[in-house]
């Protein structure tokens, strides 16, 4: 096997066998793998949208309400990996012990209406900013299902007036989790979801944001 | 495969075709790609000129209001990859106040006749390979006044943190409480700015009184050489 020096990046063709690059001193440059799956415009960031209040959390841990949910189309074409999850506790009351907790939820029914009874859209851009190339999953706030069984796979508790009523830095309340640099990957397929809900008895709010990257099935699976 | 063994880099014309370096155990030596965009003069820092204090804060979220703004350019030619944004909070409104930073996503239509617009005091930016070797196509400003997004579809936040806003002044915290890094490259998906795509910085509290600092670290690719 060559390499290829270069000082400058030059662009070769589609399909066409070429030698890797490597700098001046002959060290082989990798490409990360989730840049290029950036480049060619398969990962999308979700929020809530502009000038939107944060959602209401919930009082209990009944599975029906989800405070923010990323949903794969039952499809099954795309394979959905969750990148990182950004959570912000930004709204507490009073002086209750809460939960913020992930969870990982697999259907039980494929059809998605009777799922996802209703909810809200979050704002999905393509972190390729030109816009190329669109999603299959959803990602929706305040959202009442059914039909699907929940896994927990991270806990976050805390005093329910952390975020109001002491005196905290920014950084005290939020979380990211990288899904693919601690801990193993998740994928999401065929109608399962990731969800983040927050639980006080009060008026606790979270503020979410998911990354992900969408891969063909067809590609990927054996 | 075939590897040359070194044990002092040796520079190697450019174009050359050649056995890639190993180690005397013969394991193969990776350049980090983001050290070698620097080498080849792409990445860039922008920030506040020395002794500027902290860029004000708004008194709400909007989308014409900014602290700071780092834009790509509209003609297409360059990726602006960010890779580093550091948000540190400055001064606090010292009030029993809640506020808020949101990091933000703006993907605006330039497929319409109406292009936005946006003004803002030019940030001091400097080439991360320090002869200057490249020049840069993005902008950066603080004290951003912008024209209105046509859709709320064009707008997303990647980043938000929630505090008291007397925090930094009223009560003892430690060094590092108060800044918050954010690394696009190893913490999330990568954003890739193009065609007048920008990422935006915004503190926002009831009194407005809030002021940070910000810095962004990003890298401009040739969009010919990375896309099909």
């Amino acid at each position: 096997m060559t390499v290829k020096t270069r000082n400058r990046q030059a662009g070769a063709g589609a399909y066409a066998e070429i030698e890797a690059a490597a700098n001046l001193a002959r060290e082989q440059i990798g490409a990360d793998q989730v840049l290029q799956w950036t480049l060619e415009g398969r990962c999308f960031t979700a929020s809530s949208p502009l000038e939107t209040a944060s959602p209401d959390g919930q009082t209990d841990h009944d599975p029906e309400n989800q405070d923010h949910m990323l949903l794969s189309d039952t499809g099954g074409a795309k394979l959905i990996v969750p990148i990182s999850t950004r959570i912000n506790l930004n709204t507490s009351a009073g002086s209750a012990e809460g939960e913020v907790v992930m969870l990982l939820g697999l259907p039980t029914n494929m059809a998605v209406a009777k799922r996802i009874a209703s909810g809200t859209t979050m704002t999905i851009l393509n972190n390729r900013s030109d816009g190329y190339g669109t999603q299959t999953a959803q990602a929706l706030y305040t959202v009442t299902e059914a039909d699907i069984d929940f896994t927990e796979i991270a806990t976050w508790h805390f005093r329910s007036n952390a975020a109001s009523n002491t005196y905290n830095a920014f950084k005290n309340n939020s979380v990211v989790v990288n899904h693919l640099k601690k801990g193993a990957p998740i994928i999401l397929y065929q109608g399962a979801s990731l969800s983040v809900n927050i639980f006080t008895g009060t008026a606790s709010k979270v503020r979410v944001s998911f990354t992900w990257a969408e891969l063909d099935a067809s590609t990927y699976l054996p | 495969m075939v590897v040359k063994t070194r044990i002092l880099p040796a520079g190697a014309g450019a174009d050359v075709s050649v056995a890639p370096a190993a180690n005397l155990a013969r394991e193969l030596i990776s350049a980090d790609q983001v050290l070698q965009w620097t080498l080849e003069g792409r990445c860039y820092t922008g920030s506040l000129e020395p002794e500027t204090g902290g860029v004000s804060g708004q008194t709400t979220l909007s989308d014409e209001a900014h602290d700071y703004m780092l834009t790509s350019d509209r003609g297409g030619l360059k990726l602006v990859v960010p890779i580093t944004t550091t948000i540190s909070l400055y001064t606090d409104d010292g009030a029993t106040d809640k506020g808020a930073v949101s990091l933000n996503l703006i993907r605006p239509h330039n497929d319409t006749a109406t292009l936005r617009t946006i003004s803002g005091t030019a940030a001091h930016i400097i080439n991360n390979r320090s002869d200057a070797y490249g020049m840069q196509t993005a902008s950066m400003v603080y004290t951003v006044t912008s024209s209105a997004l046509l859709q709320a579809s064009e707008w997303c936040e990647i980043g938000y943190w929630h505090a008291r806003t007397e925090t930094i002044e009223a009560t003892e915290h430690g060094f590092s409480d108060h800044t918050i890094t954010v690394n696009h490259l190893k913490e999330g998906a990568p954003i890739i700015l193009q065609r007048g795509a920008s990422i935006s910085v915004t503190a926002h509290s009831a009194t407005a009184a809030i002021t940070t600092i910000v810095v962004f670290t990003w890298a401009e690719l040739d969009a010919s050489a990375y896309l099909p």
